[in-house]
């Protein structure tokens, strides 16, 4: 006979995952971005954000429609006065938020397996930041081509090493 | 290294964004952009450098091998890492191994030290090494993937081949033999070795006697030299031991259930089983197989370790045999039959005789044409053939094991048996209901007819149950026939 206690048990809540956790704090960091250069605009992008968060958490788990997310933030009309400083803050919360729905979510016990592909990555932003910067001080383009000339740059060596495939400098595992 | 469809969104959409950027001169879009790609960047140089700091250490152990036909291996598999790994492992099965039980994949989720293990059971169609040669890991970090081949050491045999148990299947390309070649020399030599050091008695000492063999106590008591007789020369020297005769049909209808697991594989490992037992009992061992056609291997019963390693070749290139197209002709008695027997018979013709003598004539010409078809037709029936061609070849006591379905030339079978006890030899019929290996092969075979098919096998068994000297072991399971094996003490 079934005891008494294991139908009365209450349910534990279930763990929040810290994928769900990231996404939480990405998207209220935005919204609350969104809500700070408020206009009528930015409000109806910070409520688009809380229709695709709840739509995501509770029905349309995917990664695919997380990406709709990031559209969804990348286009919020903050960006149309937004300051530098906004600009890189809230291009962290995106790129935030694209990590949380990018499955599988990345376990924190590699992070230091990351930390020669950031310093990599910083040395490519940098060579292709260079270009733009230098444009940008001789007066050839403005602030934002700048920027622009350094993502084109920045986006063709993405290209490239996404289409070259070579297979990884991998040690190969030995089975025993 | 494969790319998902969700990078080549972020790509797109970070073109989009530069694009923007420089045609509205907006900072914030180009800025978007900009961090898409670097993203991108970082996501795949960072792939790179988890897959490089990959260190798996994987362990298997296979309960057998070397597996034959229809055979089973269990294989545990143990995966560790040094460093934290997400993928699906995947054990590349060797060609011809089905998976019976458990999973040769999985979603590995490793931390660093932690190890995931599982089993999983194959199944073999064919004689084949056990071995894992080859593993897949496929990892991906949801804008990457890359499937890493692993290779197996050369090292990883476990055991030493031919260790397989013939409960658990084996086999060569035709049949399912738990026995082979090596087995059987090793077992032979076991058991000369055994036997020779088992004393029979002690007798006088005899020029050419080797000196070894005095019994140097015995002849100090008796103060004369005697010397030690072994079981196994009192057995060389009188032709003694028992000889079982192995026959195994291995008719079309053998092939019946799923590759590896057919009648005959079956009928092979029971064959294999009581090989092996002979060979330890010291028995002579003879084989004879027929299928439609007739006698397909005849092998005489002996003692020689050759002619054992005939019998285990013989059985391990087994194959079931082509059914015939059409069935054989029945039994029928033509008039022209009738009348050649009552023109034999005949001393008087018919008009001299009366009615109830000429009504008697012909039954009795109509009974013994009957009878000289029935015997012109036994003499050909494969059953009966392989059955006189063992007891032609027979030697002193003498058991017969038949192995069968029961099928093929029943009627012909059980005169042969009938024949066989008559002459004083003792027959085991080991019968496989075909219906299992039927269903085997189509789980959807309805159940009513494999009653109905069992109570027909039943009907079979009975009679055969009925002619002395005969032991009927019913048995589709190895588990099953092991017992009934020892009881029938062949085994």
């Amino acid at each position: 006979m079934m005891p008494l206690c294991a139908i009365t048990q209450r349910v534990k809540a279930a763990r929040t995952r810290p994928s769900e956790a990231l996404l939480l704090i990405s998207v209220l960091a935005l919204i609350a971005l969104d809500l700070a250069h408020f206009t009528l605009g930015t409000v109806a992008g910070a409520a688009a954000l809380v229709i695709f968060a709840v739509a995501y958490t509770t029905r349309w788990h995917t990664s695919i429609f997380g990406f709709y997310g990031l559209v969804i933030a990348e286009l919020s009309p903050i960006g149309l006065g937004a300051d530098l400083t906004t600009v890189v803050v809230y291009q962290g919360l995106c790129l935030l938020l694209l990590t949380a729905v990018i499955a599988p979510f990345p376990r924190f016990g590699k992070l230091r397996t990351y930390a020669m592909p950031a310093l990599m990555t910083a040395i490519v932003a940098a060579a292709s930041l260079a270009p733009g910067i230098a444009a940008a001080y001789v007066k050839w383009v403005t602030t934002a081509q700048a920027a622009a000339l350094s993502g084109v740059i920045l986006l063709g060596a993405a290209v490239a090493l996404v289409w070259m495939r070579r297979p990884a400098l991998v040690r190969r595992p030995a089975e025993a | 290294m494969k790319t998902t469809r969700l990078t080549h969104l972020i790509l797109a959409l970070a073109a989009l964004f530069v694009a923007l950027g420089a045609l509205l001169d907006a900072s914030f879009y180009a800025g978007a952009g900009f961090a898409l790609a670097l993203y991108v960047v970082w996501r795949f140089l960072a792939f790179r450098a988890s897959i490089a700091a990959l260190n798996l250490d994987v362990r298997r152990t296979a309960d057998k091998a070397v597996v034959g036909r229809g055979g089973t291996v269990t294989i545990d598999v143990a995966v560790s890492s040094a460093t934290p790994v997400e993928g699906r492992f995947t054990d590349a099965l060797p060609r011809g191994a089905g998976l019976v039980d458990g999973t040769n994949s999985t979603d590995l989720a490793l931390a660093a030290g932690q190890t995931a293990t599982w089993r999983y059971t194959l199944v073999m169609a064919s004689r084949h090494s056990a071995q894992i040669e080859r593993a897949t890991l496929t990892v991906t970090n949801g804008l990457f993937m890359h499937t890493l081949e692993l290779e197996a050491a050369a090292s990883v045999v476990q055991q030493a081949p031919y260790t397989v148990s013939v409960e658990r299947g084996a086999g060569g390309p035709g049949g399912a033999s738990g026995v082979t070649s090596a087995s059987v020399q090793s077992l032979y030599r076991t058991r000369r070795t055994g036997s020779g050091t088992d004393l029979s008695h002690i007798r006088p000492f005899a020029a050419g006697d080797p000196l070894r063999r005095i019994h140097w106590k015995a002849s100090a008591k008796l103060n004369k030299l005697m010397t030690k007789e072994f079981l196994i020369g009192v057995d060389e020297a009188t032709g003694g031991s028992a000889s079982v005769n192995l026959i195994i049909d291995q008719g079309g209808t053998m092939a019946r259930g799923p590759p590896g697991a057919t009648e005959l594989d079956f009928a092979v490992n029971v064959a294999s089983h009581i090989v092996k037992s002979a060979i330890a009992r010291g028995n002579r061992i003879g084989l004879v197989t027929y299928d439609d056609g007739g006698v397909a291997t005849s092998l005489r019963a002996d003692l020689s370790l050759p002619h054992a390693s005939r019998v285990v070749r013989s059985l391990n290139e087994m194959e079931p045999g082509i059914p015939l197209r059409a069935p054989r002709a029945k039994l029928d008695v033509t008039g022209a039959d009738v009348a050649r027997v009552k023109r034999h018979f005949a001393a008087t013709a018919d008009d001299e005789t009366d009615e109830d003598v000429r009504h008697f004539r012909h039954v009795v010409s109509y009974m013994y044409a009957r009878g000289e078809g029935y015997l012109h037709s036994l003499k050909r029936a494969p059953a009966f053939r392989a059955i006189a061609a063992s007891l032609l070849r027979a030697q002193g006591q003498s058991s017969i094991v038949i192995v069968s379905d029961l099928e093929n030339d029943f009627s012909p079978l059980t005169e042969g048996v009938r024949l066989a006890t008559s002459r004083g030899a003792r027959v085991y019929v080991v019968a496989l209901f075909s219906k299992v290996f039927e269903q085997f092969a189509d789980p959807l075979l309805s159940l009513e007819d494999v009653y109905a098919a069992y109570d027909a096998h039943l009907r079979r068994l009975r009679k055969l149950e009925q002619i002395p000297n005969v032991k009927v072991i019913e048995a589709n399971t190895a588990q099953a026939l092991q017992p009934a094996l020892q009881e029938a003490r062949i085994a």
